[in-house]
């Protein structure tokens, strides 16, 4: 298990940040297990993302493209596995699966206790000084969970997202969606964060709209303002979950054309996404996802010229 | 034209009425301070514990409360608190701190569903910034939650000036209570309780026409 590491505060811009080269490693997962109380979504997803990968992720409607994103910033725990970002471990998988055990322990003392004259003392007491076992060893992932909480909202910095149905915050301008975090997580003055934030809304067109509500704004518009929320944290990857999936068709290029110019300048992006134009010729990675497992993890060109998987061959003469 | 001489204008009765709407606007108003901090608090103990599952205890007492306080009659409450609880108090401190208590309940109802109106994914996109979970609450979740509760609570508050007219009961000289006491005075009936009537009316129209205007401007900001 690794441990996090408190590693101290230097400059206020950046906090914990590790300085990773193009071509290594960013987001280790593996086998990613995600359990909703009776459907289990992902069954052992193993994925390695490098710093400057832009990484399209495509599958079925339903095969847990969302949750597996999700988990990458634990707006879902999994229910397994490991994800370690930039080498330090987000959370603890142990106390899930040590849970069900003493669950088990419990029904089973439970049981013998029911039927006491039955069965010799020193089952029973095998069980006890088992569920003590698992106990105490709770307790001490409690802890790690503990510390975990603690620096999760640091990598959740460290971690952008974009969603499909933008969630700005509608009682703030524009310019305070996009500066509210950074400034109040003491990452940049107010200034710098205004002056920042303004040179970002500049690059995808939206300089005039800074004292707008969101409401102001058309789908296309608040999705990109979405995007640089997400840019002025200065994130290492940013997650987008089908970006552009609830905007009319006239807005997808506005928003397509910022996240390529986005991968351009060496995002490291990993997109959800059904546009498989981007897919095809912004992404260096495409994966697909069927019964919870990453089956296809190439390069476009061979993922959509030369599909290995049969279900991936089957979903793409649908959607091409 | 006696009636309404002996009713407002002898003794300069019309003065008493002043301060009966004093005393009534002065507990409607304490009450309803104490109220929205009692509901703001018991409404997000009780939000947090359904999105976090924290705060388990002080939900289940928030729950008790409620329910007691809302499932019995506020005439009720206010006789227990004057000649139980609070007999040491002064009888319209007692008014206020017992409407505030009992509005409290109310409120709290009316601004959880507020705060349940937020959509998820805002804590979420809040949540994907690292903000943590105080600072999603106070700066995202509460302005929003807060917006759609505004005109049920300015409901409440108009609901609760008309509550306050037993208030008489403890002995605190409300509009109500003068009009009571005018009575008791001349033996006639009708036109003190008109006026009592008129002037609650007058009150509410005053706040309805208030909430209304509040409406409108943030039906405008929200377009804006
Ligand atoms: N909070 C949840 N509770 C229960 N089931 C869920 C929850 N979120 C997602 N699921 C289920 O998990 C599966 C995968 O969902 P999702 O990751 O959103 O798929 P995708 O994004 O690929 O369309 C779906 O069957 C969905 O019904
Ligand atoms: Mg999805």
């Amino acid at each position: 298990m690794t441990k996090i590491k408190n590693q101290p505060q230097t400059a206020s811009h950046s906090v914990e940040r590790k300085d990773i080269k193009i071509g290594e490693i960013l987001i280790e997962v593996k086998d990613l297990c995600k359990q909703f109380e009776d459907t289990q979504v992902l069954q052992g997803v193993n994925l390695q993302i490098k710093k400057g990968d832009v990484v399209a992720v495509v599958g079925p409607s339903g095969c847990g493209k969302s949750t597996l994103l999700r988990c990458l910033n634990l707006l879902e725990k999994p229910t397994a596995g490991t994800i370690t970002i930039e080498g330090d471990n987000i959370f603890n998988s142990y106390s899930i699966y040590e849970k069900q055990k003493l669950n088990d322990i419990n029904k089973q003392i439970k049981l013998l206790k029911k039927q006491k004259q039955k069965v010799s003392s020193e089952i029973l007491d095998e069980y006890v000084a088992q569920k003590e076992k698992y106990l105490s060893l709770l307790k001490e992932e409690k802890q790690t969970d503990k510390e975990i909480a603690k620096t999760l909202n640091k990598h959740r910095e460290k971690v952008g997202m974009v969603f499909q149905q933008f969630n700005l915050f509608p009682h703030m301008t524009i310019m305070q969606n996009i500066t509210f975090a950074p400034v109040k997580l003491k990452k940049l003055e107010l200034a710098a964060a205004q002056e920042k934030g303004l040179e970002l809304l500049k690059k995808v067109g939206l300089s005039e709209r800074a004292n707008d509500y969101p409401s102001a704004l058309s789908g296309g518009q608040k999705q990109r303002v979405a995007i640089v929320r997400a840019l002025l944290m200065n994130p290492d990857v940013i997650l987008f979950d089908e970006p552009t999936s609830a905007l009319d068709p006239e807005m997808v290029g506005e928003v397509l054309s910022v996240m390529s110019d986005l991968a351009k300048d060496g995002m490291t992006m990993m997109v959800v996404t059904h546009e498989m134009g981007f897919a095809r010729e912004v992404a260096n990675r495409v994966v697909f996802i069927d019964e919870g497992k990453i089956v296809e993890d190439s390069a476009p060109q061979e993922f959509f010229n030369n599909p290995k998987n049969a279900r991936l061959k089957e979903f793409l003469s649908k959607v091409l | 034209m006696d009636l309404f001489y002996e009713a407002l204008i002898y003794q300069n009765r019309w003065t008493w009425y002043l301060e009966g709407i004093g005393k009534t606007l002065l507990i409607s108003l304490g009450a309803v301070a104490i109220g929205v901090v009692i509901g703001v608090i018991v409404a997000l103990i009780k939000y947090v514990n359904k999105k976090y599952g924290s705060f388990k205890v002080a939900s289940k007492i928030c729950d008790i409360y409620l329910t007691i306080f809302r499932g019995t009659p506020v005439y009720v409450q206010l006789l227990i608190m004057y000649l139980v609880v609070l007999f040491f108090v002064n009888d319209i401190w007692v008014a206020i701190i017992t409407f505030g208590i009992n509005s409290g309940a109310y409120v709290a109802e009316i601004f959880r569903g507020g705060l349940e109106a937020v959509d998820d994914g805002q804590l979420e996109a809040g949540a994907s910034l690292g903000l943590s979970k105080f600072q999603v609450m106070v700066s995202i979740v509460l302005p929003q939650g807060f917006r759609h509760a505004l005109p049920s609570l300015c409901n409440e508050f108009i609901a609760l000036v008309k509550e306050t007219s037993i208030v008489g009961a403890i002995g605190v000289k409300d509009i109500t209570k003068i009009a009571a006491n005018i009575v008791t005075k001349t033996g006639e009936a009708f036109v003190p309780y008109i006026v009592s009537a008129i002037i609650y009316l007058v009150i509410v129209i005053i706040l309805t026409q208030l909430l209304k205007l509040i409406e409108r401007r943030l039906a405008k900001s929200d377009k804006n």
